[in-house]
């Protein structure tokens, strides 16, 4: 992957146009600081009718219903719902497993592009969005940007990191739950091949703050089928005892750990109402991102 | 163990080769950067110490398999004693006794024997020299020295079948041992029989035979090419004729007994008799017989020409067809020609001397089961022919006084030339004794009349034992005694004479003397009338007088031809010039040879490597596969599941 000026090629031309139609809507009700295409939790007064509220002492009285009032003698303040703008953090795995690449692209590449292209969407949407890399022991987040002006300096980013720490992603990720804007969605790419005891216990405190949680497991096509049959030597990306196998002999169990890895993740997502997708690298990106945002539409609805 | 294809076992060393194939495969390394450790960590250990338990059993079912492959390619057989390898020299006994003919199907027992021993020759070494014998109750060698060709010796035995011949196993042993001694004992001895348990009989000389071959390490084997558990075989194992000799139109009683020498009750058997021409002239049936049971039944046949016949006795065939039918010769000859020769033929025949020998020969036919046909005539002493023995077959001189001059020639003749002759003194004393002065009749009893006088004293005849046989029919009590003959008046002759004293009087003092030195003659010391004694009266006077004459009809022995030719009733040679089966042969009931082996013979007997039944060994009579074979083909068949079964199981397998 280039780096510097080249920045550009991490968006995925493809996948941003597919993206782009579906657009990238707030699963939770997201609380912004603009009127956008979200809708707010604070009912307004707009063009989109929510709900009828027995008035109280103090309300405004334009906002009375009057043919309320006389079909049923009683006041009532009609309420509606108020579009708004929200804040997408988008936090990337930077171990050194991440590196790891059965085909053209890392699972790090992947990830940068991924990134790329939500940064690229949510900012076309006028939306805000940030960008985070974890598992380096200096969990910083951008500056937020909120215009598509600013994508550049996303992208930039993006170009220079390095999928070279080996430090818990837990610990960094914890570290910036408190600088998490609430109401936000917050996206987490990585391949959660850590203790993922940790951070899974995190997740509540991010729910807690009323944010949106979506953890992207990005998985290489290797590391899911495990094709390796003969005498292999397995080197570890982040500095573990290599092992020599035969591939052939493990290939089942090792696809049945992996099974029942994803599958734990899964449930424990599931528990704290995060939405959780794994995601093969391997596969195109456009496909997998509008398959998953076509999921989000379907539940807006 | 043998293998007829031993180069194959070379392929048992492909057993390297999956050997090979997993050492070369552990040199190959493929090094992956990897970032899913803790997946493989987890799953490693674990499936490891299976998988590697798993690839062991796998591969020691693969080299299994290809051992066993190699060993079927090799076609395994039964072990043949490994002498055959190192000495060289094989004496191969077929037994080729009666037994042998018996067919249980296509296959005679013999045809069985042939193709053991060819498979046993396939499994010889290339350098095994053979020597082929067949043995009954003795052994004959057919081929010397020979390759271990299973066709030559195959066509060998082709050439020979059976014999009516009892087997006896010391036959083989003894011939096969006789042969190996020149061989300073290097050889083995192979013998291929049924294992009739009568062959094995003569234990003491069996043992001391495998004692010499023990002695010499000469391994004997014994294949028994028996497979059926039961056999049924009627046999005819005796035909006798119940008369010493048989005359045309005379009825002839003949005893036959059959004999069940299988494992199975018999029905009704018919039996029937056949003469020369392979007519039947009798028939009966028999009620079943128990196995190992005989039966007798007597039929009756009466015989129209005269000169020797085959009289057979047959039964329905069998199995074993050489039993079925026994024959023997008889002699059947025309009545006897008996002249009674007188001095006058005048007056009435009551008052002829010969009156009584006439009368006593009349009855025709059987008088008892001896009971002889005779035809008698008078002639005048001084008319009889020259050729006196074309006329007559036994001449009674009756009361003669003097014998003529001219007719002495004549009756010296036919007396040489086996005519019987008998002389009965004339009731007259003096002429009596002047019989006796005669020179003809000094020839045949000399120095009779030195020490002849006419006594007159009642006397009775001693009683039985006799000697004679004549008179030897007497011995039994049943067939009456001598006991009321008296005579009144006799022609005393003193003892000193050199002849056969036939019948004699209490005193010792002969009645009858019998003289065959030169030719059968007899002379009686009364004459056989009323005139000196009461004879002629006494119960047993006819068949004396029969039989005296039967006797004199009948050849001499000591110098006719029933001695170097066929005696009469003696078996003779049946169809094919073999003889009769010795009854022994036909008992077919299946024996434990085994049981002699252990039981009798002892330690040298379980030495005796003895297969029973052998049905390994007769390959071309079932399917050409060894029971070593099947074992191999059923351990692959059992390994396959294995294999696939773990093969199938093995981790990286889609």
């Amino acid at each position: 992957m280039s780096t510097d000026h080249q920045y550009l090629d991490l968006l995925d031309p493809e996948a941003v146009n597919r993206a782009s139609s579906l657009g990238l809507y707030a699963r939770l009700v997201v609380e912004g600081a603009k009127v956008g295409e979200h809708r707010s939790p604070q009912k307004g007064f707009a063009i989109e009718f929510a709900q009828h509220r027995e008035y109280g002492a103090g309300d405004d009285v334009r906002h009375l219903d009057w043919k309320a009032h006389a079909k049923t003698d009683r006041l009532f303040i009609k309420q509606y719902e108020q579009d708004t703008n929200f804040v997408l953090q988008i936090l990337v795995d930077c171990t050194g497993s991440m590196n790891f690449s059965s085909g053209k692209l890392s699972k790090f590449d992947f990830a940068r592009v991924l990134a790329a292209t939500l940064s690229h969407l949510v900012l076309s949407q006028r939306d805000a969005v940030t960008l985070g890399f974890i598992g380096n022991g200096q969990p910083e987040l951008l500056p937020l940007s909120d215009t598509p002006g600013r994508l550049p300096l996303i992208l930039n980013a993006l170009a220079n990191a390095r999928a070279d720490g080996a430090l818990s992603i837990a610990e960094d990720f914890k570290k910036l739950t408190t600088r998490l804007a609430r109401r936000s969605i917050t996206i987490l790419i990585s391949d959660l091949l850590q203790n993922e005891e940790d951070l899974l216990n995190l997740f509540p405190d991010v729910r807690y703050q009323n944010s949106e949680l979506l953890v992207l497991h990005v998985m290489d096509d290797a590391e899911l089928s495990f094709p390796y049959k003969g005498k292999t030597r397995f080197e570890g990306l982040e500095g573990e005892v290599p092992l020599t196998l035969t591939g052939g002999e493990l290939a089942e169990a090792y696809r049945e750990a992996v099974k029942a890895h994803s599958a734990k993740l899964q449930r424990a997502c599931e528990r704290h109402d995060v939405h959780y997708v794994l995601i093969n690298s391997s596969n195109p990106l456009s496909e997998s991102l509008s398959e998953y945002l076509t999921f989000r539409r379907r539940l807006q609805r | 163990m043998d293998f007829l294809a031993p180069t194959f076992l070379w392929g048992g060393l492909a057993v390297c080769i999956p050997l090979l194939l997993h050492l070369l495969r552990r040199q190959q390394t493929t090094v992956v950067p990897w970032a899913a450790h803790r997946f493989l960590h987890a799953v490693s250990t674990k499936v490891r110490r299976r998988t590697r338990l798993r690839n062991f059993i796998l591969l020691l079912i693969r080299c299994l398999a290809l051992l066993l492959l190699a060993l079927l390619f090799a076609q395994p057989s039964k072990n043949h004693k490994d002498g055959y390898a190192t000495s060289g020299k094989v004496l191969v006994f077929v037994d080729q006794s009666g037994s042998m003919a018996y067919r249980d199907g296509q296959r005679s027992r013999y045809d069985l024997a042939g193709l053991a021993a060819e498979e046993a020759v396939n499994q010889m070494p290339e350098e095994t020299r053979l020597a082929l014998f067949l043995y009954s109750d003795k052994a004959s060698m057919l081929v010397n020295d020979m390759p271990p060709d299973a066709q030559l010796l195959a066509r060998e035995l082709r050439k020979y079948e059976p014999i009516q011949q009892e087997s006896d196993i010391t036959a083989a042993l003894s011939t096969g041992l006789s042969a190996l001694k020149e061989r300073d004992f290097s050889g083995d001895l192979l013998i291929l029989t049924d294992a009739q348990a009568s062959a094995w009989t003569r234990v003491s000389e069996i043992q001391k035979l495998l004692a010499e071959a023990k002695a010499n390490e000469v391994s004997v084997r014994v294949i028994n090419v028996v497979d059926a558990d039961t056999s049924a075989n009627l046999a005819v194992t005796k035909i006798q004729p119940l008369s010493d000799r048989q005359f045309v139109d005379a009825v002839v009683p003949v005893k036959i007994e059959v004999l069940n020498g299988g494992d199975d009750n018999s029905k009704r058997v018919r039996v029937q008799l056949e003469l020369s021409s392979g007519v039947s002239v009798a028939e009966g049936w028999l009620d079943p017989i128990k196995p190992g049971e005989s039966a007798e039944l007597v039929l009756e046949f009466t015989p129209k020409t005269e000169g020797y016949h085959v009289l057979t006795a047959l039964i329905p065939t069998d199995g074993l067809s050489l039993d079925d039918s026994r024959s023997i010769g008889i002699e059947v000859r025309s009545p006897i020609r008996l002249g009674i020769v007188e001095s006058f033929l005048s007056g009435p025949e009551r008052e002829r001397h010969g009156f009584f020998v006439s009368a006593a020969a009349t009855p025709y036919g059987r008088v008892n089961e001896r009971g002889t046909p005779i035809k008698s005539r008078f002639l005048q002493v001084n008319q009889m022919p020259s050729n006196l023995a074309d006329h007559y077959d036994v001449l009674v001189l009756a009361g003669l006084s003097n014998i003529p001059t001219a007719s002495q020639p004549a009756l010296r003749e036919f007396v040489r030339d086996g005519g019987g002759l008998w002389v009965l003194p004339s009731g007259n004393p003096s002429q009596a004794l002047e019989l006796l002065n005669q020179p003809i009749f000094k020839a045949w009893f000399p120095g009779i009349r030195s020490r002849a006088v006419v006594q007159d004293e009642r006397t009775g005849v001693t009683e039985a034992p006799y000697d004679h046989p004549i008179v030897g029919y007497w011995n039994n009590e049943t067939a009456g005694t001598f006991r009321s003959l008296t005579a009144d008046k006799w022609l005393k002759v003193e003892g000193g004479l050199d002849v056969d004293e036939v019948l004699s009087f209490k005193n010792q003092s002969p009645l009858l003397i019998a003289n065959e030195a030169s030719g059968r003659v007899l002379f009686s010391t009364v004459p056989l009338n009323n005139a000196w004694s009461n004879f002629p009266r006494h119960p047993q006077f006819v068949p004396l007088v029969q039989r005296c004459i039967d006797w004199l009809s009948s050849p001499v022995s000591k110098e006719g031809w029933n001695e170097t030719d066929l005696d009469a009733n003696a078996e003779i040679p049946h169809a094919g010039f073999s003889v009769n089966m010795p009854p022994r042969e036909s008992q077919l009931k299946a024996e434990a040879v085994n049981e002699i082996l252990n039981r009798h013979l002892g330690e040298l007997g379980k030495a005796v490597d003895f297969d029973v039944p052998s049905k390994g060994l007769l390959s071309k009579a079932g399917p050409d596969i060894s029971s070593a074979t099947l074992w191999l083909i059923a351990g692959l068949l059992f390994l396959v599941p294995f294999e696939l079964m773990f093969a199938g199981r093995r981790p990286g397998r889609t």
